[in-house]
């Protein structure tokens, strides 16, 4: 149930069999999680990180005004909250935005899992170090990017993340995102996105039908965004 | 919640069908200035070409909430104040 998890690190450096086992030896039982509930609230002090094994969910702050600005989607084989083995007080809040299976790790056991195996640890620490990097290039996105560039810019992230762990191939991937939901990632109103996907059908640079996307032309879309991969740290290297 | 739809007009007319759930009409307003300033950003070009751009929210009978238009031209607004800047 962790696969992805070790297929994402394995993409970055090899993993021996010891490694693995420490890491499913972490891992609590699968629980499920319904669309639309929160899996850690903002502000709360956790003492476990959750590991996504099936579904998506998103990190986002909430204003006061009641507006959601969501700061990274994650899938499976992505720790949502690994950060909170050190940093305790959670900043953010983490939502299910599709039905879930999670599997938590006790902060103690991970502790120890990074004390025994070195390697391991930089692997994860390497994963949230890549967290950084996916929020550097959503802030330049948000910040300076067109809104088709910034919206193009996710197509291709999340293409590739889900690459990783197998959950995409040949150009067609679901990302079962509601359009209210892009737009808080996006910081972009719903009309908005919903008239950027028009646009990139019309260009037939995509097709988007439910869930399902279809890259007709990839070139095309990375130009766009003028994606660069970099920040995704894909290939493998000693770590 | 209510259902508000934002179309536009800018040369041509595009209809929203997905519409987006508000709290009512003041949030529906809100929301139109917020879709108006962004497709005005980015739909620049659209907007130089037919020199007009209209964002209408409707509720979900089909009335007006309301209407926001910007308008590119020569002319100065009919304002006193605004002859006094070409003066």
């Amino acid at each position: 149930m962790y696969n992805a998890l070790v297929e994402k690190l394995a993409r970055r450096d090899v993993l021996d069999a010891v490694e693995e086992a420490a890491l499913a030896r972490v891992l609590g039982p699968a629980v499920r999680v319904l669309a639309g509930r929160d899996i850690v609230s903002e502000h709360v002090r956790v003492e476990q990180s959750t590991l996504i094994l099936s579904g998506f969910t998103a990190r986002y702050t909430t204003l006061a005004n009641g507006r959601r600005q969501i700061t990274e989607i994650n899938l499976t084989g992505d720790f949502i909250d690994l950060h909170s083995l050190l940093m305790k007080q959670m900043d953010h809040g983490i939502v299910a935005l599709t039905d879930c299976t999670i599997a938590h790790a006790s902060h103690a056991d991970l502790r120890k899992l990074v004390d025994d195996h070195g390697h391991l640890a930089r692997l994860l620490w390497l994963d949230t170090v890549i967290d950084a990097a996916i929020h550097r290039q959503w802030l330049v996105a948000m910040g300076r990017r067109s809104a088709l560039a910034h919206l193009c810019h996710l197509i291709c992230e999340m293409y590739l993340r889900l690459e990783v762990v197998g959950q995409a191939a040949d150009h067609v991937f679901d990302l079962p995102l509601s359009q209210a939901v892009l737009g808080d990632a996006l910081g972009l109103s719903t009309v908005h996105v919903n008239r950027l996907i028009g646009e990139l059908r019309g260009e037939g640079v995509i097709t988007w039908v439910g869930a399902r996307i279809t890259v007709l032309r990839w070139d095309r879309l990375a130009e766009i965004a003028e994606f660069d991969p970099t920040y995704l740290r894909l290939h493998r290297e000693p770590t | 919640m209510a259902r508000y739809f934002f179309h536009t007009l800018d040369g041509e007319c595009v209809r929203d069908e997905l519409g987006e759930e508000l709290p009512g009409d003041d949030a529906a307003r809100e929301e139109a200035l917020i879709v108006f300033g962004e497709l005005l950003q980015h739909c620049g070009h659209r907007f130089w070409a037919s020199g007009v751009f209209s964002v209408i929210a409707t509720n979900e009978s089909r009335e007006v909430v309301v209407t926001l238009t910007a308008q590119a031209s020569t002319d100065l607004p009919d304002d006193a104040r605004a002859n006094a800047l070409t003066d």
